[in-house]
Order: structure tokens, then sequence, then C-alpha cells
């Protein structure tokens, strides 16, 4: 039976009356109209689905709604409003990241959560963080910079 | 940025057939081309098919091939505003929609560049031409006496007194007819290429062309909001999902209906054996393709999975063709010194792209729109027409990017699926294939086993290489091959052949490259330098096979054997990058733990005398259980004139990288029935943690002309890597992927 469920998503309130067992990822796409987080596997495998719960990374293709109900989700679209945020999407623009970009969206929001934890990452930390997200044009090496980039250009923590 | 600045405006008065959104339009006749019977669609001979401009100045470029996130929409903008002479931001490209853009074949082979751009190039050189002939007319004075700044055309020095191209051109039309460069079937299925009436631009006058100008699609693509075919919705609009066979050439027994009743709206979609679902929503469709439980006739048409090189000598022989042949092997082989003969095994490979194939079809009794990422919109949209019974000015195609494709790959079976589902119920339909149907059906790279015989004399000259490769196609999945076809009966199949041994750089007299193409199992397709991948890493290793045998250093070895200057510099530049120390390759770590290597390899490869790429790759194995560890790679790379050189480095990391992850991990794994390496676990790609530090020299050559990018960056990669391990474990790595176990029987 669908069920009301509540959360915030991007800072906005937003109710939706679905299935309690509906992935996020469909809720996000079809019933929000937030196409950034993408359907990759299905399977929490690849990382395309990302999205922020309470500021942490979560797979949306295997969370169901009843899961996340009152929580706060930040999808990639949400990213730009928000300082830090920026700065990397900068970076990944001054980097010029993306070939395809289809998997750049889950790897903004593991970067964002990233440096929020760990301001200033070594290539290590970043290879560590971001290796639970695929990417199949080989952009890694940009990825990598942008990171880097991005932390370097926000203030010292 | 697409569909902005100027409209097509004799279709728009026309037909109203520009509606880029999701109506419906009719048939494009307006504009329909007169010139040959191959060309399918917008007129290529008239020059506002390629171009429009805007009252307000902004240029649209139409093009008939698409950019799969190499950066072809920045290097065709870069081409049009360095002729037109107008700011690059001022040019946007609308590309691969059958109404509205020219048929210039398939966006394969890195050929963009070379052919995609050529069109584009000639018809904003013919349109500069015609407006400044407005302008002399408006103005009263010769063409000679005015020139162009930032899309004004204004007297010599008199900027202040210019009129734009804007105002120029008004809302007229060019109304100007080219002349192809050729018509053949051939000649248009390779990309339409016209003449020009105008001077092109010299080299030494660009201005655009060699810049680093950064991709439009990128900022939207950060933020999220890029427009992929994965997000086109129609008003209308059902999801659909497939139930697939167990295995190509199972029929369907029986199936019901009864087992998804309960999901809301859900409906069973079946036409012969191709059976799917739809419904209102995503996440019901899926349940309900997971309730679905249909009976499906058994069937084994895959050989043994750990006998596949066997069975490959053992298929049916399809065509027997030579890549190259001349001198006299006999003869280079019995004047050589050191003689060898190996064998390379490669596996079937996928293309694994990230975002599995998806598509959108609205197929309606008079007509049908399909929006795909499909790498050729006009073949695509001409099968599509044809399996559905429907006249091809009925049909039409929209491309919108797909996630990353190499090749071209299940876009295209993925908009056959939504077409026969719209068709049958009568509504928009979107299918979107789950990560098992692209694992478990894209159409594959396929393997292929190879031997190399050779010899070479007492200086290291190479005086014989004798290649021979068994291989399925590569492009049996290309045309007339799409799955839903097979399903409901009445594909046509497959023709041509592809993927043979690459052309052989060496100054060897005596060579040749025998391709045996065999039947195939499965659909294989096009995957970044078919043929070429494989059979260098086959030649690559046996150079460096030779040289050890023959007691050559391997840098010396290749360099003995090239003369072309391009190929000397690529080696010598990623020597020097690497410190290659001739005298310490030979490896000595017995007793360690860990075995440190390092290989060199060259490839060259691509139309029109290719690109080159010379890398050297550092590796460290753990002994104990023959993991390898990538530490650093050097590559140097050269394709002739540059247009983009941070878009080219781009593509040089990623193939590379690419390349890599195809050496260390990938295989597609199957039983007698089916594949069965349905996800990332079973087949893994390369990760960040396994990604090495990467020190990349672009050689650029504005006295050559532009080859392609995407592949040569790539085809050596898996050499260099096998090449290093050989140099750390003392073994001869002789297939791929180089898994840890089979890495381990190599020390």
């Amino acid at each position: 039976m669908s069920e009301r469920f509540v959360l915030r998503v991007n800072a906005q309130e937003r109710a939706v009356i679905v299935e309690p067992d509906t992935p996020l990822l469909y809720v996000l796409r079809n019933d929000l109209g937030l196409d950034g987080p993408k359907f990759g596997c299905g399977l929490s495998q690849c990382g395309a689905c990302s999205v922020l719960r309470d500021g942490i990374e979560i797979r949306s293709c295997v969370t169901p709604i009843s899961a996340v109900s009152g929580s706060e989700i930040i999808t990639s679209e949400g990213l730009g409003s928000e300082p830090k945020s920026k700065a990397l999407q900068r970076a990944f623009i001054a980097e010029q990241v993306p070939q395809c970009g289809y998997c750049i969206s889950g790897m903004m929001i593991a970067a964002s959560e990233l440096l929020e934890r760990n301001p200033k990452p070594s290539t290590d930390e970043i290879k560590t963080a971001m290796n639970g997200h695929l990417c199949r044009c080989g952009a890694h090496l940009r990825i990598i910079r942008a990171i880097t980039r991005a932390a370097d250009e926000s203030e010292p923590a | 940025m697409k569909n902005s600045h100027a409209t097509r405006r004799e279709l728009m008065q026309g037909t109203g057939a520009l509606v880029v959104g999701f109506a419906l339009c009719g048939t494009v006749t307006s504009n329909a081309a007169q010139t040959s019977s191959v060309i399918r669609g917008i007129d290529p001979s008239n020059l506002d098919s390629w171009i429009a401009i805007a009252r307000d100045g902004g240029v649209t470029i139409f093009s008939g091939r698409v950019d799969l996130g190499t950066g072809t929409e920045i290097v065709l903008a870069q081409f049009a505003a360095e002729e037109l002479d107008v700011p690059v931001e001022r040019v946007s490209v609308i590309m691969g929609d059958t109404r509205v853009t020219p048929d210039q074949g398939k966006t394969t082979a890195s050929l963009n560049v070379i052919r995609g751009s050529q069109p584009i190039r000639v018809a904003a050189a013919e349109a500069r031409a015609a407006l400044l002939k407005m302008a002399s007319d408006e103005f009263g004075v010769s063409e000679a006496e005015l020139e162009v700044s930032e899309g004004i055309v204004h007297p010599i020095g008199l900027l202040h007194n210019g009129i734009s191209y804007g105002e120029l051109i008004g809302d007229k039309n060019f109304s100007i007819t080219l002349e192809l460069a050729g018509t053949t079937e051939e000649d248009i299925s390779r990309g339409v290429m016209l003449n020009t009436s105008v001077p092109l631009k010299n080299t030494e006058d660009y201005r655009v062309i060699g810049q680093s100008l950064p991709r439009p699609d990128i900022p939207a693509k950060v933020a999220g909001t890029y427009e992929y075919v994965h997000n086109v919705r129609v008003p209308g609009m059902l999801h659909g999902r497939v139930a697939r066979p167990p295995s190509m050439g199972s029929t369907l027994l029986s199936v019901s209906e009864d087992t998804i009743r309960d999901i809301p709206g859900a409906r069973m979609v079946q036409r012969n054996n191709f059976l799917g679902v739809v419904a209102p929503r995503e996440d019901d469709a899926i349940k309900a393709v997971r309730a679905l439980r249909p009976e499906w006739s058994s069937h084994e048409p895959l050989p043994e999975f750990n006998q596949i090189y066997d069975e490959l000598l053992n298929q049916p022989i399809v065509a027997d063709l030579m890549s190259y042949n001349q001198g006299d092997i006999a003869a280079g082989l019995a004047s050589g010194q050191t003689r060898l003969k190996s064998s390379y095994n490669f596996p079937f490979q996928e293309h694994a792209m990230i975002g599995p194939s998806c598509a959108v079809a609205d197929v309606r009794a008079e007509h049908a729109i399909i929006w795909s990422g499909s790498q050729w919109p006009q073949g695509d949209r001409s099968d599509i027409a044809t399996m559905l019974g429907m006249a091809l000015d009925d049909v039409q195609l929209i491309w919108h990017s797909a996630s990353g494709s190499y090749g071209r790959l299940a876009c295209d079976d993925a908009a056959a699926d939504a077409a026969i589902m719209s068709q049958i119920v009568g509504q928009p339909v979107r299918v979107q294939w789950m990560r098992d149907d692209e694992h478990g059906w894209e159409p594959l790279s396929p393997a292929m086993t190879m031997s190399i015989e050779g010899a070479c004399d007492a200086n290291g000259r190479i005086t014989a290489f004798d290649y021979l490769q068994y291989s399925p196609s590569h492009s049996t999945g290309e045309k007339g091959n799409h799955i839903a076809w097979h399903l409901i009966g009445g594909a046509p199949g497959w023709g041509r052949m592809s993927g043979g041994g690459a052309a052989l750089w060496y100054d060897c007299e005596a060579k040749r490259a025998r391709n045996i193409f065999v039947e195939p199992w499965m659909r294989g397709i096009y995957l970044r330098s078919p043929g070429g991948f494989q059979s260098i890493f086959a030649y690559e290793r046996f150079i460096d096979e030779l040289s050890v045998e023959a007691g050559f250093d391997p840098l010396a070895m290749r360099l003995n054997n090239v003369s072309d200057p391009r190929e000397r510099d690529v080696l010598q530049a990623v020597a020097e990058m690497s410190n290659w120390d001739a005298e310490a390759t030979a490896n000595d770590d017995s007793g360690r733990t860990h075995l440190t290597g390092r290989g060199i390899a060259m490839g060259r490869y691509g139309r029109e005398g290719g690109s080159i790429s010379a890398l050297v790759v550092d590796v460290t194995v753990e002994r104990d259980s023959g993991n390898i560890k990538l530490e650093r790679v050097f590559i140097a790379f050269d394709c002739g004139h540059v247009i983009n050189p941070d878009g080219l480095l781009n593509q040089v990391e990623g193939g590379l990288l690419q390349g890599l992850s195809r050496a260390l991990h990938e295989e597609v794994r199957f039983d007698r029935e089916k594949i069965t390496s349905l996800d990332w676990n079973a087949y893994p790609i390369i990760t960040f943690t396994q990604v090495p530090e990467v020190k990349t020299r672009l050689i650029s050559r504005p006295d050559l002309p532009w080859a392609s990018a995407g592949e040569a960056g790539q085809v050596a990669t898996a050499a260099a890597l096998a090449n290093a391990v050989a140099n750390a474990t003392g073994g001869q790595p002789r297939r791929l992927p180089l898994k840890p176990d089979y890495v381990k029987s190599l020390i």
C-alpha cells in the first residue's frame, strides 16, 4: 500500500505518496524531477546514484524511501547552493573533468562528503574515499586533481 | 545549449518539423535529399542544412555526428568559429537529430575530427564568403576591401562601420548549393564530404583551432543537470522493462500475466519471443518484470568457457582476409638469426558503460519518434523503421547523450525494445536496461586467438613478421541484428567483417596479417580500436619476446625497426620521460616479496595515417599473490595537428586508464547457455586505488593533418603492462586479463 513520506530535499520539504519499498532513486528522479542521481547498477556497486543523507553518502538505488523518511537529502543539483560545494563544482569545471559525465553526479556527492570530513585529503586519501565510485571513461586522474584543487582553494581548516 | 539561437527556417515554414521537444512531427520533405539515393533525410548539398545564422548573430551547426563525451561538440564549434571568424561561444551545435541534421554516417573509428568536421568547416567557410558578398553589396566595395572581426563585417580597419552577420542574413536562408565530394554508398556511409569553392583558412592563421577551449557540456554535467537520454520524458510515457530469454535462440514456451496483476497498471507486452512489461511507475515496471514467470526452451549456443581459444580454431570460417601482405615471408624467416613463434589470447570484453542503455519511443500508426543514445542515428532509425514495418520518412530519431560508449553498444538495442513496446501498447515507452541486461546482452568485443612467427637479424632488424588471427567479426551486432528484432523474427542479420590486425608500422619487408573471421557465438561490436587493441597486444608482446631472445634492449629493438620520424619521436620522448635505462632492464628480484618490472610498447592506429603512442609502464608484482600494482605510466602521443590540447589530454588519459583496466581485469564469463558475469563484481573495472601516477606528453604537429585521438592512447597499454609483468616475473604473459592467479603462474 502506498504511504505518504516527507523528506527535505535540497533544502525544500517534499512529500510523496509511494510504496514504502520504492527505492529513493526513483522517487528523486521520477516523482521529484531530480535527475542528478543516475541509475547505474541498482546494486550499490557503482555510485552513480549517490546522494547525501544527513551529510553522509548513501546509494539511493538500494535505499527504500521508508528508510529516509524525515531525512535531509542533498542531490548533486543541491550542491551548488553551498559555498564549499560550489568550490568543488568550480574545480571540476576548471579541471574539465567529465567525459560522458554519467558518474559525475555521484562523484560530486562523494567528494563533497570527503572534503567535509577531511578538508585537506592526500592523494591516497582521495583514492580511498572515491574507490567505490566507478568511471568508465577513465576520468580518475582529473577527478583526483579537481578534489585536490577544491581543497587547496578553500580556506584552511 | 542545444536548440538555442537560429531555427531552421525553411523547415519551420515548410512543415513545422523543427519542434525540438516532445511533439511529434510530420515528414521532413522540403529539404529531403535529391542528390543520391543512399542519402537519408536532410540534403547535404544545401548550405542551409549545415549552418544557420540568426538575427542575433547566433550560429547553429547541424551535425549528423554526435558527442559521446569525447569533446566533439566543442571541436566542431571550434572549426565553425575558426572559418566564420566568430567567437566560439556564439556557436551552438545540434547533433544527431534526423529531422534536422544531415546524414554523416556512424560516429565511430574516432573519425569525428577527420571526417565529421570536414563538411562543417566547408559550410562555415562558404557561409562566410556568402556573408562577405552580401556585405560587399551593402557597402558598395569589393570583398577584398572587407574583413571580419568577431562576426562583424567591416571595411578594413573601420570596425565601427561594420555590419553583423545577423543583420546581413536577417531572416533569409543562404540558399547555396554545395558540391558533394563523393556520392557512392561507401562515401556516404563513412560520412559525407564537401568540395569547397572558397579557400579554407591556412594553419598559420588559426586562432581558435589549437586552443584548449572549455567544453560547453561540462558545467551542466558537474551540476547534475545535463540532459541524458535517460532523462527524456514524454507525456503519457510508460516505463518498460524487458524479460530476456536465458539465451539467444531460446523460444518462449509459456507466460502468464497473472503474476503481475497486483502491480498497479502493469501490463505484459509480447510479440513472438519478445517479452516485456510496461507500467506507469518505473519501480513498478521493475517489480513486474521480476514477477513474470516465463518458461523458455533451453538452448546451449555457447562453447565451454575454458576452451574458447581452441573453439575459435574450430568454428566455421566466414571470411579469410589480409590486412597486409608483402614480401617473401619464408625467405625473411630463413634470413633471420633469431626466429620465434608465439601465440596470444584475448578474451571477450564488454563496453561496460556505467549507465545501462536507455531509450524512449513514441510509435503511432503514422509516425514514430525515437530518443536514443545511438552512435548512428540514421542507421538505427532505418533499422527500426524496417523492423516496425514503417516507411523511413515516418520514423525520426533524436539523439541524446547516453553514458559513455567506446564503440557502438546496446543503445540501439534499447531503442528497438522501446519501439516495439510502444508500437504494441500505443503509448510512448521508456526502456531502461538493468545492470544484468547490459552486462548480459550488450554486443561484445569478440575473443581472439593470435599467433605470430617472426625473425630478426644480428642487428635486431626484423626480417619477417607473420601474423594470424582467429576471431568473429567485430561488427556482427552492427546492423539488422538488434536483439528485439531477432526475438520478434525477421532480423536480416549481419554482413560486415571488421577487427583485423592493425597496420604494422615496423619497417619489415616481409610481413603479413591474415584474419580468419569465424562464425560468432554472440553478437560482436567495435570496442575502442577493434582488432587494434588485440593485435597490437600480440605485436608488441612478440617484439618484446623477440628482443629478449635476440639479446636486445626492447627500446633499442623498436628504434632499430622504425624510420618514420614521428615514431622515433614518441619512442625517444617516452624514453626521456621515464629515464629509460637500457642496462637496467634485466631484473633480479629473487627472494624478494615484491618484484618490480618495467615495460615499453608502442602503437600506431587509425585512419589516414593514424596516431602514434609509446608507453612505459612500471609495476610491482606481489610474489605470493600475483597482484599487480601499477606504479607509474609514461605516455607520449602524436595525433598530428592538435585542435584542443586539453580535450586531447582527457582522451589520452582516459584511453590509457581504460586500456589498463581491460588488460588487468576484464573478461566476460559464460556457461553454455548465457553470460554469467552480470555485475561489477563479476566484471570488475579499474578503480581509484589502482590508478597509477601518469605522465603525458603530447607532440603536436601543426604541419600535419589532424588524426584520430580516441584510440591510439589505448592500443599499446595492454602490451606495455604485460611487458612490465614479463620483466618483473621473468615469465611471458600471453593472454589477458592479467589476473593474480595467472600472473603468479608466470613467476
